[in-house]
């Protein structure tokens, strides 16, 4: 399987635009970057957004195509979209599918005042809302065990908008250094703003399909050499779930199936709702030991110049929030070798790494043709 | 996610969940005990999520646990929390088993740590629920 296209909308807030617009521009920039033609795509997979837009039906009939097979997902980070689409490549049910995401969460009023679980009416009463709150138990949990600090936690936000000083699409692009950082207030302690994803809006697609079918297309055909999911839907009724331990199954998965070391890995994305995400990331795949991801990440190796780039996008935190799918199309863009001033000489095989919630995780592994 | 999530009232009238907060009312932490293998079940469900036997007796167990981790929320996401902040969210881990996000209480957000022994305290929330909440152990916090 490959990826044979993509497509990246501006990104922020697209007043004017509903959130299955702005997802169709999304597709039409994909199709034009894969050369191909709406009619050629036989297969349509979406992701549910904010307000239960996004669905295919809606999407498809919006983009005036008749795909064999169509579907939607109740949720992004783009791993279990993109695993779908080659399943279905895989099983005959369809050649060429577009992944499609768009949403105006930012403009409809997102405010992220949900509760921060799945069984808000148990724990609302409690004040538990926004991921922020999960996150700060999981970095306190970590602090607790490993003596992680909040400087090494700020590393994370400042690599990151060092990344997105230098992506043209990315929200935030002025400076952010440590001491700006530790200087903003917190939110839920002790994360602060630039520890938790943005809000905004905007749209992604990618058109997935054989190797041999993106060969003979417009675009350098980018490979998916290995996918894997695991799943914690018990969630708190395991021990350390907000620790996510499950995470460690893919990583001892994913690498034999790709065909790979994980020294071979050249670039790292994390779907970063918050920046303990990135954290605990770093740590189950193995990129350094459990419990030294603080000191790894203010080492500055995961910035520009580190000995591994991570989210060279700048991620949720700075780029924008597209959960997770702008992730991917990074990975992409790198592979092919388009990104300009932030890309990463003689980069070949990425993983992107996302979780749902504490229930689900997932990762790709992706290579450039001819690596 | 919803704009506006509902106030921060149990809701009482809920057919699995409800009798939580009014076991609470009546000074009783009490959770559903399979009635085939004996699990301890929460979040509150129709089936047991070890055996998937159905129903379950609600039986009350104590009330001691200690703080697996814990938040302190600086901003009011909702309203009625306004007022509170800064309040401590905490998971805490029951002795009995179950896994509970809570609220600690009668502490300083500087003092909580993770392992501090608490025990669960009720606070009233409308004439039938009541809210479960902890607080740390005698000797836990140096005075």
């Amino acid at each position: 399987m490959a990826v044979a296209g993509v497509g990246t909308t501006e990104q922020g807030r697209l007043p004017g635009m509903s959130a299955d617009e702005i997802a169709v521009d999304a597709l039409r920039l994909a199709l034009a970057d894969s050369g191909l033609q709406k009619a050629d795509v036989d297969g349509l997979i979406t992701c549910k957004s904010f307000g239960g837009k996004g669905v295919d039906t809606d999407i498809g009939h919006l983009a005036g195509i008749n795909p064999s097979y169509s579907a939607s997902l109740d949720y992004g980070t783009c791993n279990f979209s993109l695993h779908l689409a080659a399943m279905v490549i895989d099983a005959g049910l369809a050649t060429t599918v577009a992944c499609v995401y768009g949403t105006n969460q930012s403009t409809a009023g997102n405010r992220f005042a949900a509760p921060a679980g799945t069984d808000g009416e148990l724990t609302t009463p409690y004040g538990f809302f926004n991921i922020a709150g999960p996150a700060a138990m999981a970095f306190n949990r970590h602090r607790h065990l490993y003596g992680t600090t909040e400087e090494q936690l700020g590393a994370i936000a400042v690599a990151q908008r060092k990344w997105a000083t230098l992506n043209p699409l990315a929200i935030l692009r002025e400076p952010l250094t440590i001491d700006g950082y530790l200087s903003t207030p917190y939110v839920v302690r002790p994360l602060r703003r630039s520890d938790i994803c943005l809000i905004s809006d905007g749209g992604a697609a990618l058109i997935v399909t054989t190797l041999e079918r993106a060969a003979t297309l417009a675009a350098r055909p980018v490979r998916l050499l290995a996918g894997g999911q695991v799943t914690a839907l018990r969630q708190n009724q395991l021990a350390d779930n907000l620790l996510r331990p499950w995470l460690a199954t893919l990583a001892n998965q994913v690498y034999p199936v790709a065909g790979i070391d994980r020294e071979d890995v050249d670039l790292v994305y994390i779907q970063d709702a918050t920046s303990v995400w990135v954290l605990q990331m770093l740590e189950a795949f193995g990129f350094c030991e459990a419990g030294e991801g603080g000191p790894f990440v203010a080492s500055g190796a995961t910035g520009p110049g580190g000995r591994l780039p991570v989210n060279t996008n700048g991620g949720q935190l700075s780029e924008a929030y597209m959960w997770g799918w702008l992730h991917l199309c990074e990975a992409v863009r790198q592979l092919r070798g388009e990104c300009g001033p932030r890309q990463v000489a003689r980069a070949r095989i990425a993983q992107y790494c996302s979780t749902k919630g504490f229930e689900k995780g997932a990762v790709s592994i992706l290579a450039a043709e001819g690596s | 996610m919803s704009e506006a999530p509902a106030a921060a009232m149990p809701n009482v009238e809920d057919p699995v969940s409800g009798r939580f907060w009014r076991e609470a009312a009546a000074g009783r932490l009490s959770f559903q005990v399979c009635t085939e293998c004996g699990y301890v079940r929460w979040p509150p469900a129709p089936v047991c999520p070890e055996c998937l036997a159905v129903g379950g007796d609600w039986k009350p167990v104590a009330r001691g646990g200690s703080v697996w981790s814990f938040a302190v929320y600086e901003r009011a996401y909702h309203p009625d929390f306004a007022a509170k902040i800064p309040y401590v969210v905490a998971l805490i881990e029951l002795d009995a088993g179950p896994r509970l996000i809570s609220n600690l209480v009668a502490i300083e957000p500087e003092r909580v740590r993770c392992g501090l022994r608490v025990r669960a305290v009720f606070e009233p929330a409308g004439p039938e629920a009541a809210l479960v909440k902890f607080t740390p152990e005698e000797g836990e916090i140096d005075e």
